[in-house]
């Protein structure tokens, strides 16, 4: 695996129990991480706010909840929205489609990876974090098989490791790492 | 020949198909039925195609573009091929927020509300149950529009999906709605319906809005999530069509995540920032707060 080559994305997915490891690793990326971070977790559909804002007490970057079509930029973490599946567009920008659920769920983590897989091909490195469903499995599965790069959160660190699990059986990633090894990670790519 | 869409995953992520094949049956599709779908962002026809091509068990692009030929077909894929609204009441802090507009209007003359590419009749249903706990529905003429005539006669039937029963039910808590949203609906012949009483002075356009004449007098448009599914260029061509056939005072909604294009250099007034609702200046409609 080349460290060296330029990302376009790093994409993390995880049910609702890993907001905490996300606002972690939000909270130790250099404030400079130049590549954007486009975050999917599962969320209450009902509940539109508050998340973003959460995420933005530590996070290093700013995170916002992306609109339709909007362009994708550097130094920003995107947030799927609540009742929205997030796509990436061949022309980097966010597409959102409230097409029926995957795997149970809008926004779906398959989707979220499987169209940064077609859009970035090897460009795009894959995070899946602790989650209660196999979603998001398949989705960096696709990730890994375009050739890009796909770290998974270490079934042990996890509350709940059916989400690490199911996409360990499918495939074998480039790493499996404790958050903090993966913020480590992310900043080396900043450099 | 076997099909290349043999498993859910590749169905549901679209993945049996490239980028040129999507472009290709696209504009195909577009030629065939004057929709645009060479407009829609590539990663969604992969998915719709590859779920159209499951369905309705094509096998290859060139049986596709073959069915596409007759009228029976187009009317099919009319049918299936939209997304359906996923609920009623959908963003409850919207409909809360149409409530208390439609409370504060100053009704003389009956208001047309125009739903234009309704595919499902949740939308619909909604701004009825508003307006009858309100007691204005008989002010309220509702004109549905869309290029499917089945999906026409399901909203006008008032047709609900099982599968969104229960979630239409919270959302209907959620907007604090004066009944029991149980007594809004019957089964019938084991489908779920909307009562008669709900149903009145629905009027039904057969054709696609962009390419008919916009309704009269329209003082509402319902417009939500719709533009997902469109690039930026038609998007703006919805926009400006909608916004121009909208009374002065009149109120269009699109959804919480689209963006309003400018039309005409201008940004449309907003009156409410979260929910996307803007007002057109002027005063054929009048609000008293707005």
């Amino acid at each position: 695996m080349d460290d060296n080559k330029r990302y376009k994305a790093v994409i993390i997915g995880g049910s609702a129990g890993s907001f905490s490891v996300v606002s972690k690793i939000l909270s130790k990326l250099d404030p400079d991480f130049p590549v954007p971070v486009i975050i999917c977790l599962h969320r209450l559909k009902h509940v539109r706010s508050g998340l973003v804002e959460g995420l933005n007490l530590k996070s290093k970057i700013k995170v916002v909840e992306p609109d339709d079509k909007e362009r994708i930029t550097g130094k920003h973490a995107y947030l799927a929205p609540s009742n929205y599946h997030l796509f990436i567009e061949y022309d980097n920008t966010f597409h959102l489609s409230t097409e029926e659920t995957l795997n149970h769920s809008r926004p779906s983590i398959d989707y979220t990876f499987s169209s940064a897989a077609y859009t970035y091909r090897d460009k795009v490195l894959g995070i899946i974090l602790t989650g209660a469903n196999k979603d998001g499995a398949n989705g960096l599965k696709e990730i890994h098989e375009k050739n890009g790069t796909t770290i998974i959160q270490d079934p042990d660190s996890c509350d709940i490791d059916t989400m690490t699990k199911a996409a360990l059986k499918l495939f074998r990633p480039d790493y499996v790492m404790t958050p903090e090894k993966i913020a480590e990670y992310l900043n080396q790519l900043a450099v | 020949m076997p099909s290349i869409f043999n498993t859910d995953i590749v169905v549901s992520m679209g993945s049996g198909f490239g980028i040129k094949e999507v472009k290709e049956l696209s504009s195909v599709m577009e030629e065939s039925t004057g929709i645009p779908y060479g407009h829609m962002p590539v990663s969604f026809l992969k998915r719709r195609l590859a779920y159209i091509f499951k369905k309705h068990n094509i096998r290859n692009p060139e049986t596709f573009k073959q069915m596409l030929e007759t009228e029976v077909y187009r009317e099919r894929l009319a049918y299936d091929f939209p997304v359906d609204t996923t609920e009623m009441f959908r963003d409850p802090g919207f409909w809360r927020y149409l409530r208390s507009l439609l409370k504060s209007m100053v009704i003389s003359d009956r208001i047309n509300v125009w739903f234009p590419e309704v595919s499902s009749g949740e939308e619909v249903f909604s701004f009825l149950i508003i307006a009858k706990e309100l007691g204005i529905r008989d002010k309220f003429n509702i004109i549905c529009q869309h290029h499917s005539e089945e999906r026409l006669e399901e909203i006008k039937r008032g047709v609900l999906f099982n599968k969104n029963l229960s979630v239409n039910n919270s959302n209907y808590i959620r907007i604090e709605g004066s009944g029991v949203f149980e007594n809004y609906y019957s089964l019938v012949d084991n489908v779920f319906i909307l009562k008669e009483f709900l149903l009145k002075d629905i009027q039904t356009v057969h054709g696609y809005f962009l390419n008919n004449p916009a309704p009269d007098e329209t003082g509402i448009i319902i417009f939500r999530n719709k533009m997902l599914y469109y690039d930026k260029e038609v998007s703006e061509t919805c926009a400006r069509k909608l916004w121009d056939s909208l009374l002065p005072g009149g109120i269009m909604t699109i959804g919480a995540k689209e963006q309003m294009p400018e039309i005409s250099g201008e940004k449309p007034e907003y009156l409410n920032t979260k929910e996307k609702i803007f007002k057109k200046h002027g005063f054929e409609i009048n609000w008293n707060n707005g």
